[in-house]
Order: structure tokens, then sequence, then C-alpha cells
């Protein structure tokens, strides 16, 4: 109300001033009153109200000034609403992996949908309706569009092969109702089994907070699901190799997982797991060092696709040039190693005479010592390695005694002689140089002693001294391993794994810095900083345009523009935990959502019904004066 | 005010009184009391309409005119003429020349004036709610400016009450009388029903002459009014609309047709005359009337 329109009512005072002011009535002498009273006495009802109120246009009058005033007061009714009521919705959609399961019909996701479907339904044509995609990244598909808008949206909306974001979901949602002055309220539609990020159930107390009706709505039964809960493939000189951890999520049952390579199925394996058991199932077969593309899928159907299947992309080897530089004497465990891998070409030199290390990729330094190396030789390997080069260096006692600005100069390590201290590797780092290679077992008897200089990665160390570390020098890097073909330095160069070592450092200096790894997890994006908007070509078939490409699919990715393919995979034991439901309870949970239709104080506005009055008592006025013969 | 102009046009009624209206209501009407046993004393002219029975043959035989005997009774008619003098009477429309009052005593100086032109006797008083002048009954032309000169000098006052009137004035009436009632009726029913019962029981033949002003009859305002009542002195404001005038003129003629009744239920006379109307063609339709039998229609 305008309190100020009350000061109106002061018009009333000269109103009736000007009443009391009206001329004197005509005086008239008439032989009798008789029948004057009689006719008077006659009209007693309605000259009853005219006893009360003398004058009943002075009345009526100050009663259609007082509606008027009152009309702009804006006067307004409070009534109990239940119907057209302005509501701003929001409705969040699960469309994690989990929803993919076939124990609600037709999908969890689809039964979501139609639940959507119906919600937006119910709404009137004058309500908001934003729709969320809870992917580990939430999406919004309709940012406050209409009833109409959300129906034909709807359909087109899909379920992808990411973890969920529910909370990250929920805080949005939230986020794009809060400027809005009606009703609001979230529905979350999910199986709400898993979730990333933001913990769904304070995000939703935080929404309620703020004066939000949470709704959830559960979309789970119990399905039958075994899943493929982690895995990793690579190359093992020839071979390519693959291995899967499977767990079964219902009740026991016998998994056969099929290993393909570049689509041919190459092998199989057949295991029976009982309920919550997870079995690994590795697979290996013939590579070469062209890229390949690995895939392990359990063969059969559950209520979960999504998890039956992990794919990896093998990039083509990087074929290297590596020069080998020992001492006649030394031990060619080393050059054995290396010549056993497909992608190295080794040449060996002898100091002192080394060749032109231009067209090398890598130089190993098996054995150095200050009298085989001339100074000139270094300072060729460091051009060497600043130009682009790698150098691997084995660590030995000598590397304490040559030149600092030679040899030591490249290395991440500052060597201090060795140490006769006996002891066992640490692993510092999970790095692809030492995976599968348990290098803690090892046991030294003795071992260089070094420092880690500064700019070193160590991954691994021996007492207190690096055992493997490298530097970035330029636009090359050096590698220091004090793992030496001396059987009291561990005896590393007897093992199985010596070999397989080399190949995976070979790997590892091979790697494209520019997209990295070539497997990821869906819901990740590929670390790719494009300038320009590239064409992405989703598992699915679907092309993207897109700076950042989003992996929601798991599948091969082609990025033409990179001439690479990349692989996503769900490998998540939560998203594939289809019966779990966490911390749903504490959302109050509901199997159908309950009538929108609440009620609500609502203002009805009165002015109008005001000014109708007023107008109305103008034409009673006008027409009281008509009957009286004043117009 | 009865000037001298009036009195002047009063010939007019020399036809009329040629005629013996009044006298007529003394041998025209049928007599309440009959006259057996009693002896006639005089003579007069047979008129047609009168009783043959009453014929005097033997003068008849002797003149070869015809005679009706005269009995006692009938030998003199006194006119009684009362004229409302009450505050109600003093009322005169803005278009009007005279007064009600005026006009009603020049109404009652006509028949004053009639009844000395037949010789016979007139009593005039004044009454409101009482009696208030009066001229004993006699007869000449000295009466008659008697009468002019009481009427002339009468104050009005008072309301009016015909009953208290009648209730005086009917112990002054003792023979054979003609009552001429002059008032504007504007008082109760019942007081106007017990006034007119008793006067025509005394009189056995009575007159009874409503005046009214026109404006009074039909008021022709409306708005805001204050009017004040002659009769009682009190004021009222009231609001005159169109639908009050239509009532009161509905209600001022339903009680002179209660009037009328109450005349008819005692055969007396009724005229209902507004005060523009000529004086004179108001005794040319009395006698008319009387000639239909002194029915007032």
């Amino acid at each position: 109300m305008n309190a100020w329109a009350f000061y109106g009512l002061a018009v009333l005072v000269p109103v009736i001033i000007l009443y009391l002011l009206k001329p004197k009535p005509k005086e008239l002498k008439i032989p009798s009153l008789m029948f004057i009273k009689e006719v008077e006495q006659r009209r007693r009802f309605s000259s009853f109200f005219k006893r009360l109120f003398r004058d009943p246009l002075l009345l009526l009058q100050l009663l259609i000034l007082t509606i008027l005033v009152l009309a702009l007061a804006g006067p307004f009714m409070l009534s109990q609403e239940t119907h057209d009521i302005q509501e701003a919705v929001a409705i969040i959609i699960d469309s994690s992996a989990s929803m993919q399961a076939r124990d609600v019909q037709p999908t969890r996701f689809g039964a979501a949908l139609a639940t959507a479907r119906q919600i937006v339904l119910d709404l009137q044509d004058n309500d908001h309706v934003t729709l969320v995609l809870a992917e580990n990244i939430p999406v919004v598909a309709l940012n406050k569009g209409t009833k109409q808008q959300a129906l034909a949206i709807i359909p087109s909306l899909r379920v992808k092969d990411t973890p969920t974001g529910l909370g990250n979901s929920v805080i949005l949602a939230k986020d794009i109702l809060a400027d809005s002055e009606v009703k609001k309220t979230i529905y979350i539609l999910s199986d709400f089994s898993n979730y990333e990020g933001s913990d769904p159930v304070a995000a939703s107390k935080s929404a309620f907070a703020a004066g939000m009706s949470i709704v959830p709505i559960v979309f789970a039964s119990e399905g039958e699901n075994v899943g493929i809960v982690s895995g990793r493939a690579g190359r093992r000189l020839d071979q390519c190799f693959a291995e899967a951890i499977v767990k079964d999520f219902g009740n026991e049952r016998s998994v056969n997982i099929i290993f393909s390579i570049d689509g041919i199925a190459v092998a199989s394996d057949t295991k029976t797991l009982r309920t919550g058991d997870t079995e690994l199932f590795s697979f290996s077969g013939d590579c070469t060092t062209s890229e390949h593309t690995l895939n392990l899928f359990i063969d059969g159907s559950d209520a979960l696709p999504v998890d039956d299947e992990v794919w990896f992309i093998l990039s083509e080897q990087k074929q290297f040039r590596a020069l080998l530089i020992k001492e006649r004497e030394s031990a060619d465990y080393i050059r054995y190693a290396l010549e056993s891998l497909p992608n190295v070409q080794v040449d060996s030199a002898i100091p002192t005479v080394i060749p032109s290390l231009e067209s090398y990729d890598v130089v190993v330094f098996q054995s150095a010592t200050p009298e085989a190396l001339l100074p000139g030789t270094f300072k060729l390997v460091e051009d060497f390695v600043r130009s682009g080069g790698d150098a691997i260096i084995i660590g030995s006692e000598a590397l304490a005694f040559m030149d600092p600005e030679f040899l030591p100069k490249l290395l991440p390590v500052l060597p201090a002689g060795s140490s006769k201290v006996s002891g066992s590797p640490q692993l510092l780092f999970d790095h692809p140089i030492l995976s599968d290679i348990d290098i803690e077992s090892l046991y030294f008897e003795e071992y260089v002693r070094a420092f880690e200089k500064e700019d070193a990665i160590t991954l691994a160390t021996i007492g207190d001294s690096p055992l493997l570390a490298y530097r970035d020098l330029d636009n090359g890097g050096v590698l220091y391993a004090g793992l030496g073909p001396n059987a009291t330095l561990g005896g590393f160069y007897l093992q199985p794994s010596f070999p397989i070592f080399w190949s995976q450092v070979f790997d590892w200096l091979g790697r494209e810095e520019a997209i990295g790894s070539l497997s990821y997890f869906t819901g990740e994006q590929l670390p790719i900083f494009l300038n320009q908007t590239e064409h992405v070509e989703k598992p699915s078939g679907e092309v993207v345009e897109t700076k950042n490409p989003l992996l929601d699919e798991v599948g091969i990715y082609n990025l033409p523009s990179f001439g690479r393919h990349v692989a996503a995979n769900l490998l998540d034991d939560r998203e594939s935990d289809i019966e779990s439901i966490s911390d749903a309870d504490a959302l109050e949970l509901e199997s159908s959502y309950s009538s929108k239709l609440e009620e609500q104080d609502v203002q009805r506005e009165l002015f109008w019904l005001a000014a109708l009055a007023a107008l109305f008592l103008i034409l009673l006025e006008w027409s009281y004066y008509k009957r009286r013969g004043s117009l | 005010m009865i000037d001298t102009e009036f009195i002047t046009q009063l010939k007019k009624l020399d036809l009329l009184a040629k005629k013996k209206i009044i006298s007529s209501y003394a041998g025209g009407k049928p007599s309440l009391q009959q006259g057996r046993g009693i002896e006639p004393v005089d003579h007069r002219e047979y008129y047609p309409g009168d009783d043959p029975k009453f014929v005097d043959w033997k003068v008849y035989g002797r003149t070869e005119r015809l005679f009706i005997k005269r009995f006692e009774e009938e030998k003199s008619l006194t006119t009684h003429i009362l004229v409302d003098s009450s505050n109600s009477m003093d009322f005169t429309s803005p278009r009007m020349k005279h007064s009600k009052f005026d006009y009603a005593s020049m109404l009652g100086i006509g028949f004053a004036y009639l009844v000395t032109k037949e010789n016979e006797k007139f009593a005039v008083g004044t009454f409101n709610d009482g009696l208030k002048s009066l001229l004993h009954p006699s007869r000449g032309r000295k009466q008659f400016y008697k009468a002019i000169d009481l009427l002339n000098a009468e104050k009005m006052s008072g309301a009016t009450n015909l009953q208290r009137c009648a209730d005086e004035y009917i112990k002054l009436i003792k023979t054979k009388s003609l009552a001429v009632v002059i008032t504007d009726f504007l008082e109760p029913v019942d007081t106007i029903k017990k006034g007119l019962y008793r006067l025509a029981r005394k009189t056995k033949n009575l007159i009874a002459v409503h005046v009214a002003d026109p404006m009074e009859m039909k008021l022709d305002w409306q708005g805001d009014m204050k009017l004040f009542d002659l009769e009682t002195n009190t004021a009222k404001k009231i609001f005159f609309t169109p639908g009050m005038r239509r009532d009161y003129a509905v209600r001022f003629m339903a009680h002179l047709e209660k009037v009328r009744g109450i005349c008819d239920d005692i055969g007396a006379d009724f005229f209902s005359v507004p005060t523009d109307q000529d004086i004179f063609k108001v005794f040319f339709d009395i006698t008319h009337i009387a000639s239909r039998g002194h029915h007032a229609t």
C-alpha cells in the first residue's frame, strides 16, 4: 500500500464545508403541511436514511472520494490461492553413467526424462523452467525458459558416460533461481548412487535455507551389474598388454572378458565372480610400433552396459636412435636391453672417440670416467641435450671425481661418491618409467651417493640419495639412474624387468607433451588449449566443434587436427555400483513428486475493485440528480 | 377584501335571484319534517316541481293561477353562511388576486345577496377551531352590508375544526335553515365528517363549498424547501421531488373525495372551487346543480 495516498482524505474537508455553506432552502408558506406530512410518512423507508443522513448527496460524494483515496493507496487482500502461482522450477536430471542402468524401464535416465516432462506439463504457462544435466560438470540445458521450451528440449537430452556432479548441479540451480521472486522449486531426478564434487545434501540444505523447495526423486531399483572398474594398457617390447579389474556388484556370475587389438579379438578369459568380488583380467598380444587400439569388454548384458568395456590407445612408438657410450670392458647388459627394444636402434661408442650426436635421439652414458671423456665431449653432449636430445647417465662413483663443469653439470644430481650402506630403494612416484618395476625389492649393498639438484625430479631414492632422477635442460632432458650393471648396486640389470625398464624409459622420452596421455576418464576435458575451434569426433559419431573437448562418452575420440586418437573410460566403481544410494535418506526421498499446488498467500490488488466501486457510486449520484430533476 | 367592484357585479346574480335558488332549498327538497297538522299560513306561486298536493285549488278557482300552500314550518328559511377564517385561509399564491378567505367571503356574500334578493333571512359567521364571529339572522339590505363589514373585518387565526364550530353553531339554529359552509377543509376527515353531519342534521339542507388556491392543489415547486404551515405555524424542511409532488396531488384529491363522499351520505351539495375560477360561474354551476335536485357532481 501507498500510505501517502491517505493524505487524499483531506479533500473531504472542503467538500463538507462546501455543503455546510450551501444556500438556504426556499422558504414558502403553505396553508397546511397536512398532506406533505402524509407524503413524507408514506416514504418512511427511503426517508429513514434521510433522517439518518440528512443529505445523501453529501454522503455519496464523501464515499466516492474516500473510495478513490483508498484506491490510490493500493489496497490488497491476502487470499489463499491454490493455483495460478507463478513458479520458478529447476529440474536437475542426473545424466551420469549409472543412469543408463536398465533396472528402471526403459532406463533410469529415460524414466527421469519422462518424470521431468510430467513436471513441466504440470506447470502453468507463466512458470519458468531451468533444466540442468547433472554430469560431473553441470550443464544448463535450459535457463529460465518457458514450459513449451522445456517440453521441446527434454526429448533431446542425452545421458552421458560420466560420473555425476549432483551437488554442483544443485548449487548451480540454486544460483540460477536465486534472483526469482516467485515460488522456487528444485527437482533432483537421480539414482543418488554416486557424486563428485560438492555434497548434494549440503547443497540442498543451502538451497532450502534460501527459501527453495527441494524435491528429490529416486530412479533406482535392484539391478544386476558387473563392470570394469580399473584398467590399463601399454607396450612391453613387441607386445601390447591390457589389464582390467572387474567387480561384481550383483549376484555371483561368470564373467567373460574379450581382448581385442584394433578390433580383432585376440584373447578372452572367463572367471567366476561372487557378489562384491573383484578379479584381474590380463591380456597381451603382438603389436607393432604403430598406433593400436586395445579394447576389453565384458561379454553379456547387465543393468549398466557403459562400464562393460574399456578402450586404450597405444600411440605409435617413436623410433629412437640411441648412442651407448661405454668403455670396452664394461658389461653389455644395457646394450642388450636397448637392442631388445623394437623402436630403438643402438649404436655403441667407446670413448674417447665419440661420433657426431646429430643423428641420435638419446645418448646413454653407461660408464663415464674423467679419463674416458674429453672435455669437448661433454660440451657436445650439453649442446646436444639443450637442443632437444635426451641423455641417460648411469650413476657411478667415478662421477664424483669428474670436473663439475663437465658431465656433472648436466646431471639432475650432484655426485658425492659412494656409500657403503646397504638398503633398498624407495619409490617416490608411481612414474611410468617404473610401472610394473618392483624396484623396492632390489637390495643394494652399496649405492652411489648424490645430492638432488634444485630442479631435479626424483622418482626413487636409496638411502639419502636419489636413485632415479631427471631434469629438463632447455629442450632436452637428463635422466640419472643409479642402477648400474653392478651386482652390488642392486643387481637390477639381472632382473627380467631390466629391459622393460628401458622400454618404459624410451616410451616416456617419446611421450607427446601436447596431448599427454591418450587415455582419460569420462568427465574429463582434454588438456588441449586450442587456439581455435576444432572438430572432435566422439565415440557415438557425433561431431562437435569445440576448443575444450569434454570426454563424456566411453570410447575413442578422433582429433583430426592432431592426427591422433584418445580414449575415455568410465572406470568408476562408485558409478558402477548402481545399487548403493549414498546420503539419499538425508534428502528425505520421495518415490513420486508431490503436487505443486500449494496454498500461498497471494496478494490480490484491489485497486480496480475500488475504482469500479467509485464509478458505480458516481453513476448512482448522477441518477439521483437526474431523478430529482437537477439535470 | 370584498371591494365595491365585486358588490357592483353582484347584479349578475339577479337572474339567479329570480329563480329563487335559495328558496328552492326550502321547497323543493323532501322535508325531513312533514307539515302534518300545521296550518297553512301563506301562499306562494307554484313552480314546476312543487308537490301538486299542496296546490291551493280554492285560490286557483278564484284566480285561475296556481299557488302552493305554505305551512308554518315552511314559512321562513334562514340561510346560515359559515366562512372559514382559520390561518390556512389566509393563503394567496403569487398568481392569485384573492386569498382563499377573500374568495370564500365573496362566495358567502354572493349567497347573502341571493338570500336578500329572495327576501329571506340569513346569518353570517366565521369559524376556525370554533365559532368566531357571528351576524345573527336577519333580512334586508342592512343585514347584507353588515355581512360585508363583518367579513372584511375578519382576521385569520387558528386552525380549523369544523366539528367544534358545528357543535357551537347548531345551538343557534331555531328554524328551518340552509347551511352554507365555505372552507378549505384542511383538517382531519373525522372532524369534517362530524361537523358536516351535525350541521346537516340540524339544517336539513347543506351546501359545502371547498375553496383552494390552485398552487396548493398542484404544488408546482421542487427542491430544497422550508415550508411553513399557516394553520399550525410550524415549519418543515424538505427536499421536494417530483415523486413527492405526485403523491401530494393524489392525497389532496383523495381527501376531497372523502369529503365529497361524506356530503353524498348526508345529502349535502358539495362544490370544489379553485380560487382562480370566476365567482359568478360558480353560482351558475351551483344553480345548474340545484336544478338537478341539489346533488353535487
